[in-house]
């Protein structure tokens, strides 16, 4: 297999010493290092490289890097299977493995490829004119249409790699490190800033890498290779390669892909496959250069019809051919150099076919210096083959650009373009900046920056290597200047002279009729011919936007990098406007496309969200209580005895604290202590009741509004002492409240003199309930407990075998109860204290679950009726509501439509059977016969199995519900179907009148 | 379903290098930490918080201050963190100061070794490049997913400061980001 006919035997970056084995499509090949799998492929002479997304046309390489629109390929096996890969940015390593896509069976045999032949039925918008109807089968259409049209398969295996993120600052970011960008490193190293340099390839170098360019008498590569080592050696310049700068965003923020590891079979040392940078730069340097536009014709997408510059790039830098005899087909002087190198590199140059009229002396002694034939005002109207061009069809222009006269056809295996030059004004744009069009280079290049950079380069339209090295120079002494630092223009080295690229232009050759039918392609990557973008325009899909959308043109992996401005200069043509009136499309985040590993980094798997644990946790593992996520926490659900499963603990633990006693974590509680002069003052305002006769002492239940006059939380607020406060609120909504709070004192009221901390990981907390707390706690304390000392709503600061607790004389099952708050350290010790001293009264730990089931009971409400859409009076607070202070949400409160008697309120159910359970989420319906729509009255909240009442109890919201006590309706739930006769009650379904708190 | 590693035996994980791990982290045990707020701009805040610690109020935005066994972190405005190995009185700063005992709250790890930088970098936005961020320097800032506190105590040395109930997290969080890097746990 050593056997590579289309490569040189010596030149180019490549070592030969170090040969490497790869697959494609099942066929082993060999390269070399410093190959891409693209230029390894061309080297063993396999030019069907894919199959074209719409019509299966037989396609090959197009370009050598980011440009390549047709060879995408599915890279690697297994878990590490990736799709959509361009082969051009592979580069090779020992044993890799590549499929083609898009084709089935093969690539020769493709039974896709029928499509071609059935062209006409497949317009562009065709999928929205032909899978219109019926509108419910469009999820099959899609279905089917997703597997015919293109592209690779996504693995379905776990990723094994992992990825990373990283922040960095600095003065001067450049990206791109080609003549101009290196040059900026210079500059802006020299003078001390913090420089990073970024460039998307495995080296640096750009453009310099595929031509036979000369700075200071040298070979590019060799002065490349230079310049990184002085680079390198500066402490204060970072080099990235194999980084591409994917997105530039807000206050100079840009973020970097770097492929870490794709150039290896598998990561090493647990180094992450990529990692994203983020990046924010004082100053950013643009060098991202220019890539060439290829010239539309038909069956230009023929294997072979390949940009100039990536057939000159393959013979230089990897000694690989793309064929034996080429045509070169230009509008511009670029090319003659490039003919020159393929001629040197020994491919049969079978003309210049140029389609200006005159040509100037530079070129015309490169032509024939090189002893090639140059035929002017002439253009490729047609290519032939279809497995590999095998030749084209030349005519003569008129002064308008009309092919006229005789037709000649040449032999040949490669047909070169060079349609002119796109600047890359991706970041630029994606920065804000402001684009204008050069009549002279045909391009659009940058004009206004809006963000603290300047363009250096081909990417602002300088493409002589002379320009772009001192544009890069420039450019980079300036950004370091802007961010702060003395400096000049490094020194810019001699280098050799390149053609002025000024393009006779003729964005689609129009063809004979002989030829008529031959599809002229814009967009190689989605199938779109020039006459879809004049269907676009006859269908009155004028802008470029909805020619993007109508069309897919500029859509794909290559996000239209050789496609768009033909497109919108023929768009333009059919308009009879400018181009720059018809404009780009938006340059869109990222450049390239970046794994979605990638973006997500570390935060995948069960680090999506991050996890708290209370300082109990490995008590409640040792019992073996399952967790249940609830915000961030994981809280103990309840203590299964042997054989039983959580729902009959669940009953157990909560009949249990009902008839005797038990404990529970109470951790997770958001607790915030509000201290300073203007506490009083800043409780009154975000509650609905007031504090302002809360003795030092005393705990009062409170709820506070959203600025929309809706409920936000509940909670309890104690006075400590005479300016500090401890409140809590729901476990879910501690830290919204805080953020809420804080955004009030600071913003709203920066005159209050107050100040908040979270205090949640501060105070651990147990509740104890039952009719034996009191009981349990006094053995464990000699602080006195009796009703007159610690009453229903009291606090008292006490030890508890020796630990000084918070006591709070407040219960959430209705049982006589006390919430003790401890420093987290002695959580254990208070625990256990309680579980010893209250064996004699058979005291439990009880669990999340049986917690629940008691505030049902009891009504209290959680999570579930604080759903952001309830009031303050449909909960039953009304009473609590204060009709002397303002507070927020005070006045919206009053609005009509949360007063009216018929909106949801707070009420009780219990099944008719007292035996089924209601469904939480059922909808509260008359009658689930009537004709549809059926009024929805209402919603479950919370439902529960009643250990203590011995039937399934439920809480609702219901429109007036606390008039329709005693009615009977139906829930009916639309997830599971089922539906429950229930009886509306009052929500309290234990002790209403509170008599067993207060005992 | 949950299936976080909620407790990381001490040991050596990720990468093996030959200078052995890149980062190494330990828990820093018996700090008595106290948040201290009050109004700068009330004279008798700062003297009487002054009179407390034997030192004034570092007043610059990140800024840290050391002395009588005393080291204080500005957090944010009206906002600092007092650490010390002794027990220090909350009411010793005088009536218009806000003080919690945070000692509990708070896990303080300890991350020291020559990739320490690098892999802080990888959760933590703001600028820790040595010229911008050394010792002398905290700041209440981000980790990942969580609120932290960076504390630099020397070029690489730093104090992490992280709510209690996060501390199995954020272990799990410093050996997955520091794999690369090679990073040890020590013994509690």
């Amino acid at each position: 297999m050593n056997h590579q006919p289309f490569r040189k035997p010596t030149g180019g970056n490549i070592d030969r010493s170090q040969p490497l084995t790869f697959t494609f499509d099942g066929k082993v090949y060999q390269g070399y290092s410093g190959d891409t799998l693209a230029s390894a492929l061309m080297a063993n002479g396999v030019k069907l490289l894919a199959r074209s997304f719409k019509y299966h046309r037989p396609r090959g390489l197009t370009g050598y890097g980011v440009e390549e629109s047709n060879v995408l390929v599915q890279l690697r096996t297994g878990a590490r299977s990736e799709p959509n890969i361009p082969a051009t940015q592979v580069e090779l390593y020992e044993g890799l493995v590549a499929e083609s896509q898009n084709r089935w069976p093969s690539l020769h045999f493709d039974i896709g490829a029928v499509n071609s032949k059935l062209s006409g039925l497949f317009p562009s918008g065709f999928y929205y004119k032909t899978f219109m109807w019926p509108a419910k089968f469009w999820p099959f259409y899609e279905h089917a249409i997703r597997h015919i049209a293109g592209m690779g398969k996504s693995p379905t295996l776990e990723d094994p790699d992992s990825y990373a993120h990283n922040y960095r600052h600095c003065d001067v970011l450049i990206a791109g490190g080609g003549p101009a960008g290196l040059m900026a490193a210079l500059s802006a190293g020299q003078s001390g800033a913090r420089v990073i340099l970024c460039d998307e390839n495995a080296d640096f170098g750009g453009m310099l890498r595929g031509r036979r360019d000369t700075i200071r008498g040298k070979p590019g590569p060799e002065w490349v290779a230079d310049t990184a080592a002085r680079l390198a050696a500066m402490k204060n310049v970072r080099l990235l390669r194999r980084t591409t700068a994917a997105g530039y965003y807000d206050h100079n923020l840009i973020v970097l892909d770097e492929r870490v590891a794709d150039h290896k079979a598998t990561p090493e040392n647990h180094e992450p496959r990529h990692r994203i940078w983020h990046v924010r730069a004082k100053e950013v340097v643009l060098a991202t250069g220019s890539i060439e536009r290829p010239l539309v014709f038909a069956d230009n997408d023929r294997p072979g019809v390949m940009l100039t510059s990536a057939a000159q790039a393959y013979a230089n830098a990897h000694g690989a051919l793309a064929g034996r005899r080429a045509v070169i087909f230009t509008n511009n002087a670029s090319a003659y150099a490039a003919a020159a190198d393929l001629k040197a590199a020994g491919i049969e140059v079978q003309a210049i076919v140029d389609l200006r009229d005159s040509l100037e002396a530079p070129e015309l002694k490169i032509a024939a210096n090189a002893n090639i034939g140059v035929l002017n005002r002439h253009v490729v109207v047609a290519a032939h083959g279809a497995k590999s061009v095998h030749s084209v069809t030349v005519m003569p222009v008129d002064s308008n650009t009309t092919p006229v006269g005789e037709a000649q056809e040449i032999l040949c295996d490669v047909v070169c373009l060079s349609g002119g030059w796109t600047p890359s004004v991706h970041l630029f744009s994606q920065s804000r900046g402001k684009l204008c069009y050069d009549e002279t280079l045909s391009a659009f290049v940058p004009d206004k920056s809006f963000q603290r950079e300047r363009s250096a380069g081909a990417c602002q339209g300088a493409f002589q290597l002379d320009a772009c090295l001192h544009e890069g120079a420039k450019a980079g002494a300036q950004a370091a200047v802007a961010a702060g630092f003395a400096t000049t223009a490094a020194d810019v080295p001699r280098c050799s002279a390149d053609a002025v690229v000024k393009p006779r232009l003729l964005w689609a050759i129009p063809a004979p009729d002989h030829l008529h039918g031959g599809k002229q392609f814009v967009d190689l990557q989605n199938d779109v011919t020039a006459a879809d973008v004049g269907l676009a325009y006859q269908e009155g899909y004028h802008s470029v936007e909805h020619l993007k959308r109508y069309t897919t043109l500029g859509m794909g992996t290559d996000q239209g990098r050789t496609s768009n401005v033909n497109g919108l200069a023929i768009m333009a043509g059919h308009r009879a406007e400018a181009i720059t009136a018809v404009g780009t499309t938006t340059f869109r985040q990222p450049f390239t496309p970046i794994p979605m590993g990638a973006v997500a980094g570390l935060n995948a798997h069960d680090h999506v969200a991050p996890v708290r644990t209370t300082p109990l946790h490995h008590w409640h593992e040792s019992l073996g209580s399952p967790f249940a996520p609830t915000g961030q926490w994981l809280r103990a659900q309840g203590y299964p005895k042997d054989g039983e499963t959580l729902e009959q603990a669940t009953m157990r633990e909560a009949k249990h604290v009902r008839e005797k006693v038990g404990i529970v974590d109470v951790s997770t509680l958001g607790k915030i202590d509000v201290q300073g002069p203007d506490a009083l003052e800043f409780l009154n305002r975000v509650y609905i009741n007031s504090f302002s006769n809360l003795a030092v002492g005393k705990c009062r239940y409170g709820v506070m509004l959203r600025e929309d006059g809706l409920v936000d939380d509940d909670g309890v607020v104690t006075r400590l002492a005479e300016n500090r406060y401890m409140i809590t609120t729901t476990t879910t909504h501690a830290s919204a409240v805080m953020n809420r709070l804080e955004y009030l004192l600071d913003v709203d009221w920066p005159s209050l003199n107050v100040h908040l901390l979270s205090v949640t990981d501060d105070w651990s907390g147990i509740a104890i309930a039952g009719p034996h707390s009191r009981t349990v706690l006094t053995k464990v304390t000699s602080a006195d407990l009796s009703n007159s000392a610690v009453p229903f709503m009291g606090y008292a600061e006490i030890d508890i075998d020796g630990v000084p607790v918070r006591l709070f004389r407040i219960s959430f099952s209705g049982e006589l109860a006390y919430e003790i708050n401890m420093a987290p350290n002695a959580t254990r010790t208070v625990w256990d204290a309680l579980l010893k001293a209250g064996a004699n009264q058979e005291i439990i730990p009880y669990g999340l679950e049986a917690m629940n089931v008691l505030r049902i009971e009891k009504g209290h409400v959680v999570g579930g009726e604080l759903n952001g859409r309830t009031t303050a009076d449909g909960l039953g607070f009304g009473k609590m509501i204060s009709t002397k202070k303002a507070f927020v949400g005070k006045v919206p409160a009053r609005r009509a439509g949360l007063t009216r008697d018929d909106i949801h309120q707070l009420v009780g159910l219990v099944p008719t059977d007292e035996k089924t359970r209601i469904p939480r989420g059922a909808q509260l319906i008359a009658d689930p016969k009537a004709t549809k729509p059926v009024a929805m009255q209402g919603e479950v909240t919370s439902q529960c199995m009643s250990p203590n009442l011995g039937h399934p109890i439920a809480l609702a919201l219901l429109n007036g519900g606390r008039a329709r006590h005693g009615e009977t309706l139906k829930a009916h739930s639309p997830i599971t179907g089922q539906t429950v006769t229930v009886t509306v009650t009052n929500p309290i379904f234990i002790d209403p009148q509170g008599e067993r708190l207060r005992g | 379903m949950v299936d976080l590693t909620l407790s990381l035996a001490p040991g050596t994980y990720g990468a093996e290098n030959r200078e052995g791990p890149g980062v190494t982290v330990s828990q820093r045990h018996g700090l008595h930490i106290l948040h201290l707020a009050g109004d700068l701009s009330d004279t008798d805040f700062p003297t009487a918080a002054r009179h407390a610690l034997g030192l004034p109020l570092p007043q610059l935005a990140g800024e840290t201050r050391d002395g009588h066994g005393v080291r204080v972190l500005w957090l944010a405005p009206n906002r600092w963190l007092v650490v010390s190995g002794h027990k220090l009185e909350t009411d010793a700063f005088g009536e218009k100061a806000s003080v919690n005992d945070v000692g509990q709250g708070r896990s303080v790890l300890r991350l020291s070794g020559r990739s320490v930088r690098d892999l802080l970098c990888k959760g933590c936005p703001i600028d820790l490049d040595p010229q911008s961020f050394s010792a002398g320097h905290a700041a209440a800032t981000l980790l990942g997913h969580l609120n932290v506190v960076i504390d630099c105590i020397a070029d690489d040395v730093f104090d992490l400061y992280v709510t209690r109930s996060f501390d199995h997290f954020i272990h799990d969080w410093l050996v997955r980001a520091g794999k690369e890097f090679g990073v040890r746990i020590s013994a509690a």
